[in-house]
């Protein structure tokens, strides 16, 4: 088992990184802003804790935190300029927005390194610590799927006429969710960055955009559990196709084609679906369900799938 | 200075080429398509194959290419985005899905040819057609830039007119306008989006031949790259306007051009990033577009 | 058991050996003549001996866009693996390598490095060509110590530390072969065009050719960059023609030298053509006759001279019915040098064989890139002027004959 984890710690911790900027785009989409600022973010945050590392030699908590206070405020102030823009349009405004940032970061000179990018980034940051702050921040997530935060942000989604007829600033809430999605993604970044210790202009392009969207369409776009399920495929599924060979990105893209056009609602409305349909049965055939909860990330399935349900079952029905 | 503007109006006749499909399928019904640089790419791909074994001329060649690009986005269409329309429960679910599908479809047709050709660039040496250049003076001119230049600008012209005078385009723009009414109206919505993308992948396929023609090889990747200077142009133009697709290639090429010329070019690579992120900023209906064509 | 055997051949090999360092390492020839000589100085105690196999992982792209990369040093790596077999450098021990496939991800490149220092099973590893992959893995096997030997990879931050290896020269650190050569053409001015999204681009275009200007008189009259997947160079090859230098020195990615070519050729251009090692392995196939007379500074091409170099070469076509590319030759080299260090360790151990490798990489060794020096853990080779004769390349005298 020990064995098994030190051999597999980078797709642990690329699991959980994944998450997170999985999330930068996930929370915006939920409130049905379509972003795509959270890559951007991952790449202001991988370079500022790259340069802060390297010439502060800052402890990994201020390198990371400055990141996200700067995504922040960048986020913010993205929101403020594209708050004309929505559907596709956004979605490409802010992709053009996050690849400059990569042009950005190959015209810096000495301070992002230019082309080559930055290496030597050593820091003190483990295993442990993404895994909590990812914890943490799922908690938080989840809390905010829940309760009248939740049901305001699904009612801007749903109807935003309608939300603001009910009293809810819905420029407001777009704003925070571009905050949030600005932090969530340097977050991912600076910690990717301090564990690889390196960082260029060509880990923060446009493939990231494409990692982050097939990861949350799969998983299931409406809570944070769909882009958990969806982090944990796209991780692993590289590996586990090592057996296909020199065809491996042509399956790649045939699942990913697959997913997209034929479960609509990710593998997590796919479970969903299941439990709902085994509830109802659950009567007749008890202890049947288990092994459909097999969420990677699954505390108590019960629960959980209960929990989600709330929020995007009734929402679409 | 003269050699500067015509340099200009090629590349923006590469991206217009390259942009034309995607924003006939875009502008009319809805459809981003995400693989339409695979299929470009694909589409001149095989037309080297058969160029490999037999030496054909351009025209045949660029019949092939329109041929399996309009075959391939016939099958996108029917396979992938016709599904997810069906299915979708609004419409913003449907454009997200057809987003990420055409994403994945397009790694597909890539795939295959990086696994042919191991990358290395392809071209049409084994065709009959042969590059000259003719220097007037004041400008140098190639016979295959020419054919680029008038392919381009008269398939755009060609596209513009269908879409004014001919009834599928006249039913296409109601479409694009207002999707329902234009279902009471007696159109069929089905055959007419089977229609539009075949039409949008036999532009690709020409693009795509002319490109190979044009740059004398390309590669594999060669139709990524092209993708978001296309949607550059689309955003700038406006969608839903074949005379604003034009404008914009030509003034995206004008931009770049030009900083290549005053600068060392290194900032190049910015200049479709920053059309696409401004002109959404300040006027997000593009330069002719107009109000009601515009879809989120 | 065998070790016996082996340790008697062995001291008869470093008698040999130490003969033939007196000669002098440049006699050295075939790799099986070279190995002994340098794999001697007596050191062969102290390890514990070879296991009957030892097992080395090879992490590199073999799908996705480096995959042509990836392949061919596959094909070189294979070969290598049995020629070091057959050779008996290694008595009965074989060398047994075990391919990942890390397509385009820096991440998957750097799962599989981890695996492979967890798994005592993996004695070296033979790293990737992406330099983005390779900067991921260092910090990782230096802090662990498992000895790593990249072939590509130029950036800088892959040679890190004393377990990171490198068997292919960095492009900068042969460039002034084409110093020579352009100055026999009696070139005076140049222009030079460069990718600036390519670490090793950009350095040959902003360092490398204006240090080789000033070295052999001419002066560079205009730099331009363009993108990492510009596709159209009309307007920068225009600007050239216009400039009309004496030499253009185009350093861009190879499949974007057919273009970059035949664009300049039909804007008008004629003087002289220099590019970087980027442009072989086939990618001038499509310009043909377009980029006849383009030259460029190699560190390996399948007809250059030297018996370690034409050795590989015979070997390589007799196994695969084509000619070598630089990265098949690079890959070969790769795996000798670890079956050098092996020998001259005499064990598996990592550390042993990261000494091992240290004391080969001192005394330099010949291999498929002709003789191979190393500054640090750094490989160095003189590198090889190759010309496109319209179908193929070949070797140049650097005067240009």
């Amino acid at each position: 088992m020990n064995q098994w984890y030190l051999s597999h710690e980078i797709l642990i911790q690329g699991t959980f990184i994944s998450l997170l900027l999985a999330l930068s785009i996930q929370v915006p989409l939920r409130a049905g802003v379509f972003s795509f600022a959270g890559i951007g973010s991952y790449a202001i945050g991988a370079y500022t804790a790259a340069i802060l590392t390297i010439r502060e030699q800052v402890a990994p908590v201020v390198a990371i935190g400055a990141g996200v206070l700067i995504a922040a405020a960048a986020g913010y102030l993205l929101a403020l300029l594209v708050a004309r823009l929505s559907g596709l349009y956004l979605g490409m405004a802010t992709i053009a927005f996050s690849l400059f940032l990569g042009v950005l970061a190959t015209n810096g000179g000495d301070l992002t390194g230019g082309a080559t990018g930055l290496f030597g980034a050593l820091s003190t940051l483990t295993t442990a610590h993404v895994i909590t702050i990812t914890v943490l921040v799922l908690v938080a997530l989840a809390a905010s799927e829940r309760g009248s935060f939740g049901r305001r942000v699904d009612a801007v989604r749903e109807d935003p006429q309608l939300a603001v007829s009910m009293g809810i600033d819905v420029n407001r809430v777009r704003r925070r969710v571009f905050v949030i999605s600005g932090a969530l993604g340097a977050c991912a970044g600076g910690m990717n960055t301090l564990l690889r210790t390196t960082v260029s202009p060509e880990t923060v392009g446009f493939h990231l955009v494409v990692t982050a969207l097939t990861m949350i369409i799969v998983g299931g776009a409406l809570s944070w559990a769909g882009a958990a399920i969806g982090a944990v495929i796209f991780t692993w599924l590289p590996s586990v196709l090592q057996f296909v060979g020199e065809w491996q990105l042509l399956v790649y893209g045939i699942v990913v084609a697959i997913a997209a056009v034929y479960v609509p609602n990710g593998l997590l409305g796919l479970l969903q679906e299941g439990w709902r349909r085994l509830r109802r049965r659950g009567r007749r055939l008890p202890a049947g369900g288990a092994s459909v909860a097999a969420a990677p990330v699954a505390e108590d399935p019960e629960e959980k799938l209960a929990a989600l349900g709330g929020p995007t079952a009734e929402a679409r029905s | 200075m003269a050699q500067d503007v015509l340099n200009a109006l090629t590349l923006g006749s590469l991206y217009l080429l390259f942009a034309l499909g995607m924003s006939l399928a875009w502008g009319t019904i809805g459809i981003l398509n995400f693989a339409h640089g695979s299929i470009l790419m694909f589409s001149a791909f095989s037309a080297y194959l058969v160029v490999r074994e037999v030496a054909l001329s351009m025209p045949v060649l660029l019949l092939i290419g329109a041929a399996v690009g309009a075959v391939l986005s016939l099958l996108v269409q029917v396979l992938a985005f016709e599904p997810i329309q069906r299915r979708a429960k609004d419409h913003r679910q449907a454009e997200l899905q057809i987003l990420v599908g055409g994403i994945g479809i397009a790694i597909i047709p890539l795939a295959i040819a990086q696994h042919i050709t191991s990358s290395v660039p392809f071209g049409y040496s084994g065709g009959t057609f042969r590059v000259d250049t003719y220097d007037l003076g004041f400008v140098r001119i190639s016979n295959v830039q020419i054919v680029t230049l008038v392919a381009a600008f008269g398939l755009a012209a060609a596209i513009g007119w269908w879409l004014k005078a001919a009834r599928p385009g006249l039913a296409l723009r109601g479409i694009g306008v207002d999707p329902e009414v234009s279902s009471l109206m007696g159109v069929d919505r089905r055959r007419l989006a089977l229609l539009t993308m075949a039409v949008a992948g036999a532009l690709a396929g020409l693009a795509g031949v002319l490109l190979t023609y044009y740059l004398g090889s390309i590669a594999p990747e060669t139709g990524d790259a092209f993708l978001l200077k296309a949607f550059a142009a689309i955003i700038l133009g406006g969608v839903g306007s074949i005379a604003g697709v034009v404008l914009g290639a030509v003034i995206l090429a004008g931009i770049e051009t030009f900083v290549l010329v005053t600068t060392s070019g290194t900032w190049a690579p910015a200049i479709a990033f920053g059309v696409i992120f401004l002109m959404l900023l300040v006027r997000p209906n593009g330069l002719l577009g107009r109000q009601e064509v515009r879809r989120t | 058991m065998n070790s016996g055997s082996r340790i008697g051949r062995r001291k008869a090999l470093g008698s040999a050996g130490a003969l033939l360092l007196a000669v002098g390492l440049a006699a050295c020839s075939s790799p099986s003549d070279s190995s002994s000589g340098s794999g001697s100085g007596g050191s062969g105690g102290g390890g514990e001996g070879l296991p009957d196999t030892v097992t080395l992982m090879a992490i590199n792209g073999l799908t996705g866009p480096v995959a042509f990369a990836g392949t061919n040093a596959q094909k070189g790596y294979d070969l290598a693996v049995e020629q070091v077999e057959a050779d008996g450098l290694l008595g009965d021990t074989t060398i047994e390598i075990e391919y990942k496939d890390s397509a385009a991800s820096a991440q998957e490149a750097a799962s599989f490095a981890s695996q492979a220092i967890t798994d005592q099973k993996y004695t070296a590893i033979l790293g990737p060509s992406a330099s983005a992959q390779s900067t991921a893995i260092s910090p990782l096997v230096d802090q662990a110590g498992i000895p790593t030997v990249y072939v590509q990879s130029g950036s800088e931050g892959v040679v890190t530390g004393d377990y990171t290896f490198r068997l292919t020269p960095p492009a900068a650190s042969y460039f002034d072969i084409a110093g020579d050569y352009v100055e026999a053409q009696g070139v005076k001015t140049a222009s030079v065009l460069f990718n600036s999204g390519n670490p090793t681009l950009v350095q040959l275009g902003q360092d490398s050719v204006p240090a080789l200007a000033e070295d052999h008189g001419f002066e560079v009259v205009s730099t331009a960059g363009v993108e990492a997947t510009q596709q159209d160079f009309t307007t920068p090859t225009s600007q050239i023609a216009g400039d009309d230098p004496d030499a253009a020195f185009l350093m861009v990615q190879g499949p974007q030298y057919p273009v970059a070519i035949t664009q300049l050729r039909q804007a008008g251009y004629d003087g002289v053509l220099v590019g970087m090692s980027a442009a072989g392995a086939g990618n001038l196939s499509s310009a043909g006759e377009d980029a006849a007379g383009f030259v460029w500074p190699t560190n390996f091409t399948a007809d250059q001279e030297g018996e370690s170099s034409q050795a590989f070469v015979d070997a390589y076509r007799e196994k695969y019915g084509e000619d070598p590319n630089n990265y098949a030759a690079e890959a070969y080299d790769a795996v000798w040098f670890i079956a050098r260090g092996l020998a001259e360790a005499d064990s598996a151990d990592r550390t042993a064989l990261q000494e091992g490798l240290a004391a080969v990489a001192a005394d330099g060794f010949s291999g498929a890139q002709g003789d191979i020096t190393f500054d640090g853990n750094d490989a160095r080779v003189p590198g090889v002027l190759v010309q496109w004769d319209g179908s193929r390349e070949v070797p140049l005298s650097t005067d240009g004959s």
